[in-house]
């Protein structure tokens, strides 16, 4: 791992091994309903600085991957590594510095914000949970989280409900900065706004990376963002790590058919240009991660699929530095 | 030419709201014909939503007024009886909405939905109304049509609901067809499907479709005719290649500019400053001189009127007061934008 550590020069900030998370399905006083494979095997580093996107689509357990992150969820098996202190299971008490350290932006700008609240105690709520100082002292330190995420801090006793999406958003980024944190991980941050307010808050996280040396753990289903906001990216299916990459060399030559797919799906707004692709949509739909099928899970919708691929779960090829990926039969790289 | 299949004139929506009246839609007017899949974009509240629901009598009657013209296949849709409404409702005109988990009937299955929608509408035999229900769920793409006929919404993915939204929206052969953020909640590689599955049916049975989007990908991808929309009046009008090679509209210079896949290796998008204006009171003369970068001393106080864009085919037309150099500047910028390598 040491490549991995000392990407950009700088020490692992996070560092993930081998998680698994599974989810039992109860059914009935007894007797198991079976067990939902959230996550299978993930391990990836985040260095100190860095930007990672994780990419899948609803299901393949990007989600699940982030909480575990953050320990809101006690993951199956694997290590999780914050800093050089093992939180794996680490009790609530010895998480605390996680809770500072580590901060979430959910993508619900509407159902992440308490709406008897007003809007300053929202933000300070992290600073009076942490005993940050007196009253004066986080009423000075909201105001300036207002004014960094670029929030009027005129409208500090105002209701969520007064803000537009975009300006919600604002808030919930307000409030995972209280305690400066250096990790931010988040959840679908702008899936759920209109395109100019999209833009509007990319280009604020963008900043605030800058300005505050932020690492952020971008979870996300569109690939342009990742491509525009993103150093690394992760490319998930059903629980598995399909390929990891920086963002430049992923773009340029994706290995994993998955992420070709992906990249052949996503809409391009010109009409000669995205008409003019060739591509072969996927059939079908991800299978349940209650019962994954055997061998690499994406070898059902894929079209290189041969025996080997249904018989045996491809590992990620060994850690280059740059470009890992879980195949088979993977893309060539095109010789120019 | 025969006239277009459905053509809009004039349509203003006002709403009776709590805190006074919402100019939601302000004379929009636009047509398709058969075999055209015509693109609606713009952001929340921009009235796209609220313009084709008006057409088909879906919005509260006592709070609504709704004036201007939308004839369809010679019948204004506006002047039409609750009755007549009904009659054209879901079998010559039918709507797919984004959600199709609420749009679904959670407690019937989805065969008993799809009969439902073929005995509102069309005389037939049970069992022939069975086999069109098959038919349609295989034609949409699901698997195991049959099996699938007995699955509550529940059981499906997604992508499988959406797709059963598509079977009974066709079911009865429209005209029209409505798809309101059809493929927004769908993953990218559904999302494909989808489309594909769209304009297949639209050659295929000729008929028109109006695709309401925020998403300039999706109407790159399957649109023929655009229509561009800012609060509640139209801003840009033209064939997909126009308006997406040519876009001459500030507002969707900023709306090609917002979007991720544009210019990606810039660090910073550029973004339209400030948010949507509020339609209780929006603004005078062009509701999009408070956020754009060119705004004149006429842009507040006239309303810009469509015309055709200067030097352009008389498809394309914009409502903008801007100048012709300021224009050809400002597309030529957009349409490098818009072009960005792959």
């Amino acid at each position: 791992m040491s490549v991995e550590q000392h990407r950009n020069g700088r020490p692992a900030l996070l560092d993930v091994s081998g998680l698994v998370k599974e989810f039992p399905v109860g059914r009935g006083l007894f007797g198991t309903g079976g067990v939902v494979h959230a996550v299978q095997g993930v391990s990836f580093s985040l260095s100190a600085g860095e930007t990672l996107a994780v990419v899948g689509e609803s299901g393949c357990g990007k989600s699940t991957l982030a909480r575990c992150v953050l320990r809101l969820l006690v993951p199956t098996a694997g290590t999780i590594t914050f800093e050089g202190i093992d939180i794996t299971n680490a009790p609530p008490r010895q998480l605390r510095p996680l809770r500072r350290d580590a901060a979430m932006v959910f993508q619900d700008p509407f159902g992440s914000l308490n709406p008897r609240l007003r809007v300053a105690s929202i933000v300070g709520e992290p600073l009076r949970e942490a005993r940050f100082g007196s009253k004066k002292e986080i009423e000075a330190r909201v105001w300036e989280l207002f004014t960094q995420v670029g929030l009027n801090p005129e409208h500090f006793s105002r209701f969520p409900h007064e803000f537009s999406g975009g300006q919600r958003q604002r808030i919930g980024i307000a409030r995972a900065l209280a305690l400066h944190p250096k990790l931010l991980v988040c959840d679908e941050p702008v899936s759920a706004l209109d395109v100019s307010a999209q833009a509007q808050i990319l280009n604020l996280l963008a900043d605030l990376r800058d300005q505050l040396d932020l690492s952020y753990l971008f979870i996300t289903h569109n690939l342009d963002i990742v491509r525009r906001f993103c150093d690394r990216v992760l490319v998930m299916y059903l629980g598995r790590v399909m390929e990891i990459s920086t963002v430049a060399e992923l773009f340029a030559a994706p290995r994993h058919p998955y992420t070709a797919a992906l990249l052949a799906a996503t809409p391009i707004p010109n009409p000669r240009l995205t008409r003019a692709r060739k591509r072969a949509p996927l059939t079908g739909d991800p299978a349940s991660p209650l019962s994954p099928p055997p061998g690499c899970p994406f070898h059902p919708r894929c079209p290189r699929a041969q025996q080997r691929c249904h018989d045996e779960v491809p590992a990620l090829t060994p850690d280059d530095g740059s470009h890992r990926f879980a195949c088979h039969f993977p893309l060539e790289v095109a010789t120019a | 030419m025969s006239p277009p299949l459905l053509a809009v004139r004039d349509l203003s929506v006002e709403i009776q709201s709590e805190d006074g009246v919402v100019h939601a839609v302000d004379h929009v007017s636009w047509s398709v014909n058969r075999g055209e899949v015509l693109g609606i974009v713009g952001e929340s509240g921009s009235g796209k939503s609220v313009s084709c629901l008006s057409l088909v009598g879906l919005l509260p009657e006592k709070r609504t007024t709704v004036t201007g013209s939308a004839v369809f296949d010679g019948v204004d849709l506006l002047e039409c009886s609750e009755q007549q409404l009904n009659s054209i409702r879901g079998r010559q005109i039918a709507m797919i909405f984004q959600d199709p988990l609420t749009s679904l009937h959670p407690l019937m299955s989805v065969g008993a939905q799809l009969l439902e929608a073929i005995k509102l509408h069309q005389k037939m035999a049970k069992g022939d109304a069975r086999a069109l229900a098959i038919e349609m769920l295989g034609r949409v793409g699901i698997p195991d049509p049959r099996e699938r006929m007995k699955a509550y919404p529940h059981e499906l993915s997604g992508g499988m609901r959406q797709r059963v939204m598509i079977a009974m929206a066709l079911i009865n052969d429209p005209a029209v067809l409505v798809a309101d953020e059809a493929t927004t909640a769908l993953d990218v590689t559904t999302q494909a499907q989808i489309l594909d599955l769209l304009r297949d049916l639209c050659a295929r049975a000729d008929s028109a479709i109006v695709l309401i989007t925020h998403d300039l990908g999706v109407v790159a991808e399957v649109c023929d005719h655009v229509v561009v929309m800012y609060a509640g009046r139209v801003a840009e009008r033209g064939t997909v290649e126009e308006v997406l090679e040519r876009p001459s509209h500030p507002y969707t210079w900023g709306l090609l500019g917002s979007m991720p896949s544009v210019d990606a290796k810039a660090a910073r998008a550029r973004t339209i400053g400030g948010t949507p204006p509020s339609l209780l009171s929006p603004p005078a003369g062009c509701r999009f001189h408070p956020r754009c970068p060119h705004a004149l001393d006429v842009c507040r106080e006239e309303v810009p009127s469509l015309r055709p864009v200067p030097g352009g085919a008389g498809t394309h037309t914009i409502a903008c007061h801007l100048d012709e150099a300021r224009l050809r500047e400002g597309a030529d910028q957009a349409s490098v934008l818009s072009t960005v390598q792959w």
